[in-house]
């Protein structure tokens, strides 16, 4: 055998090494690949059954929510009725102040009776009729 | 010599049952009687006529009692109500026979055992009824019970868990009151000799080798008489029904073909099962991590180098890989001290997105090729050398999806038993100390619970697939109390064992804080779920 296959042996395994580093560099790529299609595989599934889930709950929360407006519309009602009232104490408070108004105003005409000249001059004229009534009683 | 009959309770007229006599009975109370405390035994009398559901027929077998005022007032209890029905043995064959002879008598559809010094609440039988209507196909049927003093304080309340059969091989968790579907009960061949003591613990294990309908009901409906002697007061009054107990576990192991050992934890009286591995497969240890420092111990540590290099240095399972997914800015000097730590396992995935534990973890798993991985915080610290044994074995069961170790604070307190919600997600005996009991020893037994911290699980890929893993949507909390659930969804148990222990330096890390909008996010997906928890009821 003569030295011309030496000579070309060089070159395949090049080649070989190439191919290999190719194939190598590939059969990264496509585990990199895989890995990001199992990572959106677990999100597509987990959205899916958190969906389903979150569908389930839905009945749940639509019955709670009408429940809470239930006790909303109960509560809204009970603090109309206490406004309400409220507001009839308020005109009552009202009323009481005014009447208290007309009370002092007769208060002072009685004290401004009471205190004038005439009253004292009749009270001075009156005084024995009054002792003599104490004294028989 | 004081007559019975004159007890406090006076046996009111029910002749009325005599035209309504019922062929088949819903219930069958089975009552062996020997000696019982008089009171006692008045009080058990009062509860059975007490029930609010009627249609019972009480099979009383009188062991030969020494006292000679049982057979009487047996015998006037008879005389008085047709649905009574009493067998005197002419020797005394143990509690094993007369139950036994018992169960001749009943002509009920469900067999209800009922102690003769213990009481049935007013609303068992009814409210037992009312679970059968749920599933009429239920085999058996178990409630929470509590105790009772002879003065008739209560005291002990067992709120049990939802079935669980994992607990059920640690002690009989079950017990009172136990109701079972009567063909069932002879089907399996009624109670057996050599297991007195244990003998209904027994009797329900070869029942549940025939069915998993199987109700509890979350109501305590039987009162255990706390008296001298009795295994209510403690295990160790009656060291022979341990031994029975144990043979019975060891009998359902093998009927099953599970492969174990059966450990007693003492002094507790409480079984360890065991299991040997049938395989051992390779394991991929996941740790996400950013190279955080911090003092454990006093001393100024890297965390993730800590937890691989005890990993390492402690565990006895060969054929493992750790992949540790750290974030971009994690210090050179980390990557380089963790590949000499650990420079046959190792492997570096580098997570380039802003932080998301829901995401590294998922990165992490589809970087391993483990058919089992454990999640791993970089905060931890193996302690026992079998930890991946231990939780290999219970993932060997093909309905166990996720297996939880006991993880412990650096002074050894509690970090986590396992997840409790109620009444909110939580871990179970945070901060308590690792060698209390537990409720009705909780802490020292294996059992299956509504879910783990995800500092720690080790998990079967297959199921971790299925469900989509750790999800995105929740980046620092709740992911794993969201896995948990999509798998109990999907009919998968998840156990916690404390016989596998790891230090979680908790929050060493990072921060331990739930932001409200991953709270509404869970609450959305869960509901009040997440709010009360079937297997731990305890607050």
């Amino acid at each position: 055998m003569s030295d011309t296959s030496a000579a070309t042996t060089p070159a395949p395994d090049k080649n070989s090494s190439d191919e290999l580093s190719r194939l190598n560099d590939e059969l990264q790529a496509a585990e990199g690949r895989i890995m990001q299609l199992e990572l959106a595989l677990l999100q597509s599934r987990d959205f899916a059954i958190g969906a389903a889930a979150e569908a389930n709950e839905t009945p749940i929360l639509r019955a709670k929510f009408a429940e809470s407006q239930r006790l909303l519309a109960d509560a809204n009602e009970h603090i109309r009725s206490h406004l309400a009232h409220i507001a009839r104490l308020e005109e009552l408070v009202a009323d009481l102040l005014k009447l208290e108004a007309t009370n002092k105003a007769l208060r002072a005409q009685i004290e401004g009776l009471r205190s004038s000249a005439s009253w004292r001059i009749g009270r001075a004229v009156l005084l024995p009729l009054r002792i003599i009534k104490r004294i028989l009683r | 010599m004081a007559h019975w009959s004159g007890g406090a309770f006076a046996v009111k007229n029910h002749q009325a049952h005599f035209e309504i006599a019922v062929v088949r009975p819903k219930f069958s109370i089975i009552t062996p009687v020997f000696n019982p405390p008089h009171d006692a035994f008045e009080k058990c009398v009062e509860s059975v006529y007490a029930q609010g559901f009627e249609d019972w027929q009480w099979c009383l077998v009188d062991d030969k009692s020494t006292d000679p005022r049982v057979a009487q007032r047996l015998r006037e209890l008879q005389v008085l109500d047709r649905r009574i029905v009493v067998y005197f043995r002419s020797e005394n064959g143990g509690i094993v026979a007369a139950s036994n002879d018992a169960l001749s008598l009943a002509t009920g559809e469900f067999v209800v055992l009922l102690d003769n010094d213990d009481e049935l609440h007013a609303d068992a039988l009814i409210e037992v009824a009312k679970a059968i209507e749920t599933d009429p196909e239920v085999d058996y049927i178990y409630t929470d019970e509590d105790k009772i003093t002879v003065g008739g304080e209560h005291y002990d309340e067992f709120k049990k868990p939802k079935w669980s059969p994992e607990r059920l091989l640690a002690h009989n968790y079950c017990s009172h009151l136990s109701v079972i579907r009567r063909e069932l009960v002879d089907n399996v061949g009624r109670f057996r000799d050599g297991f007195e003591g244990s003998q209904d613990y027994d009797l329900v294990l070869r029942v549940i080798d025939k069915t998993r309908r199987i109700i509890h009901v979350p109501k305590v409906l039987y009162h255990w008489r706390a008296v001298e002697g009795s295994t209510s007061i403690a295990v160790n009054q009656k060291p022979e029904a341990f031994v029975s107990a144990t043979k019975a576990i060891k009998e359902h192991l093998s009927r099953n073909n599970v492969d174990a050992e059966v450990e007693e934890v003492k002094p507790y009286y409480l079984s360890r099962v065991k299991r040997q591995l049938k395989q051992k497969p390779k394991i991929s240890i996941i740790i996400p991590t950013c190279g955080t420092k911090k003092s454990i111990f006093g001393v100024e540590t890297c965390l993730v180098v800590n937890a691989v290099e005890s990993i390492e240095r402690k565990t006895s399972y060969k054929d493992f890989e750790i992949v540790v997914v750290a974030d971009t800015h994690t210090p050179p000097e980390v990557l380089t001290e963790l590949a000499r730590v650990s420079p046959a396992h190792l492997r570096v995935v580098i997570y380039d997105k802003p932080f998301n534990f829901a995401d590294k973890c998922n990165l992490g798993v589809v970087n391993s090729t483990a058919p089992f991985f454990v999640l791993l915080n970089d905060d931890t610290e193996v302690i026992s050398g079998d930890w991946i044994e231990v939780l290999l074995g219970h993932l060997q069961e093909p309905d166990v999806a996720v297996v939880g170790p006991m993880l412990l604070l650096e002074d050894g307190r509690i970090q986590s038993a396992g997840h409790s919600h109620t009444p909110h997600p939580h871990n179970f005996y945070n901060g308590r100390s690792s060698k209390e009991l537990g409720e009705i020893g909780i802490l020292k037994v294996a059992r299956e619970c509504s879910g783990v911290t995800g500092a720690c699980m080790m998990i079967k890929r297959s199921a971790y697939f299925e469900v989509g893993g750790m999800s995105n949507t929740f980046p620092l909390s709740f992911n794993d109390v969201d896995l948990c659930f999509k798998l109990l969804d999907r009919g998968y148990r998840i156990i916690w064992t404390p016989f596998a222990r790891l230090f979680h330096f908790e929050t060493a890390s990072r921060p331990n804080v739930s932001t409200a909008k991953e709270l509404e996010l869970i609450t959305n997906r869960w509901g009040d779920r997440i709010f009360s928890d079937d297997y731990c009821r305890i607050q």
